[in-house]
């Protein structure tokens, strides 16, 4: 069969003492992850990149051209979702930053905006989707949490089953309770006709029943991708 | 002798939204093979077969690993290529990449004649179909190259199509046993070949004339 996985919350107290541990099927691969994945297979070209929509529901036009020198290292950060904590920031790369765009603080992604990221909006989850409904942002004010770094760890293989682990955690210092109801994966696509950097929305899923995560609690989520032969 | 031609144009198009075919289960990404068997001259169909695509392999999900992560030249994933050689690769713009160009066989959709169930550390197809390069050889067939249908989307199935035609100008039957993909991954300055999906047939018999049109349709279904 192809790949599955499955979708897992887990909440601590500020101690990191569980609380509650639960699990649900992952239901929901978008159309921008086929779309990311199809610009990386098909070597799609500088020159007649691909649009895809990302958070924004702006069209960004995407593309896997290698370029050759030493310097570039055929850099192209497509598909990328590990990330840093919150509003720290990373660089990642179009793929021609030497010869027509120096680096520059547009290339920074913050944290918030890669990996997992949660919601409070429960419509159903459709191929189309573009971002998640309301992302609960990265903050400390009334209704934010701090997002942690996003990892992908623990990559194993035991004939006839693979899997590896998504993984990132969220701390409630609100100073009140923040409602998860969606939760979704951001990840980048390089454009190199632009030159930048966007991220797009290659997965997201309705938490049913919500998850209510209270002052100075820590949420974690996992996904756990896993293939089976 | 029959006239066939690597090159064909592959009858792909964007796919229209009422015409995705999916035997994937909700939450899953994978992949429908499907195969025809027909003469180039007549357009006449002997078989069409989809199924749903069995076998991702170890290597798909490592190269996913390695995406995600962005993996870097001071932290290269290691894994195992086509050549039995565990190398170093990171995420860059070769990563996934099988845009396979006529008669190369190492790259993109390539058939066999090995029927050994897959496993998941499978990394090479088991007997290679090679390239019929002139003048024609028994038991080869002519590799096309690989093309690609847009992506498209219903209501619930995401998808988008890799491509390949294989012809058969080698004086006799052709059986192919498995299908598989290969893709490319690297460091700069050096390609490797890697196995994402092996799949088994149960037989696809391709007489001397006729031409085998494989796809992959690559889904992921909510």
């Amino acid at each position: 069969m192809g790949m599955k996985a499955k979708l897992g919350l887990r909440r601590f107290d500020k101690n990191m003492n569980l609380l509650e541990s639960r699990e649900q099927p992952f239901r929901s691969w978008t159309l921008r992850f086929i779309q990311i994945l199809y610009v990386m297979s098909a070597e799609i070209s500088t020159g007649a990149p691909y649009n895809v929509p990302d958070i924004t529901n702006t069209n960004r036009g995407l593309d896997a051209q290698k370029n050759g020198n030493a310097a570039q290292r055929w850099n192209k950060d497509n598909m990328v979702i590990a990330g840093p904590a919150g509003g720290s920031a990373t660089y990642m790369f179009h793929g021609n930053e030497l010869s027509v765009n120096q680096i520059k603080p547009a290339l920074r992604v913050p944290g918030y905006n890669l990996g997992i990221v949660v919601g409070s909006d429960n419509t159903a989850a459709a191929p189309t989707q573009f971002a998640l409904g309301t992302q609960i942002a990265h903050g400390e004010a009334a209704g934010e949490l701090l997002y942690g770094g996003n990892e992908c760890i623990t990559i194993a293989f035991v004939n006839p089953n693979g899997q590896f682990t998504v993984r990132r955690y969220f701390t409630n210092v609100s100073g009140g309770d923040v409602t998860i109801e969606e939760v979704g994966i951001y990840a980048n696509g390089a454009s190199q006709t632009i030159p930048a950097i966007y991220q797009f929305c290659i997965a997201r899923d309705v938490v049913a029943p919500a998850e209510v995560v209270a002052d100075t609690e820590i949420l974690e989520v996992t996904y756990t991708v896993q293939i089976t032969v | 002798m029959p006239k066939v031609q690597v090159g064909l144009t592959p009858n792909i198009s964007i796919v229209k939204k009422d015409k995705i075919h999916t035997l994937l289960e909700p939450g899953e990404l994978g992949a429908m093979l499907d195969w025809k068997v027909w003469d180039p001259k007549s357009g006449k169909i002997q078989e069409e077969v989809s199924k749903k695509s069995e076998s991702f392999v170890r290597q798909f999900l490592e190269l996913l690993f390695a995406a995600f992560a962005g993996s870097v030249e001071l932290n290269p994933y290691n894994l195992r290529d086509t050549g039995n050689v565990l190398r170093d690769v990171v995420l860059n713009s070769i990563t996934f990449q099988c845009n396979a160009a006529v008669a190369d066989a190492t790259l993109g959709i390539i058939v066999g004649t090995g029927n050994t169930a897959p496993t998941i550390n499978d990394y090479v197809i088991e007997t290679l179909i090679q390239h019929d390069a002139a003048p024609p050889t028994a038991g080869r067939l002519q590799y096309g190259d690989v093309s690609f249908g847009l992506p498209a989307s219903d209501a619930t199935t995401s998808q988008f199509t890799i491509t390949r035609n294989f012809a058969n100008a080698s004086g006799g039957a052709i059986t192919v046993e498995e299908v598989a993909l290969y893709v490319e991954a690297g460091i700069y300055g050096t390609t490797y070949y890697f196995m994402a999906i092996r799949d088994v047939t149960g037989g696809i018999n391709v007489p001397n004339g006729q031409t085998l049109t494989i796809n992959y349709r690559i889904q992921g279904v909510i």
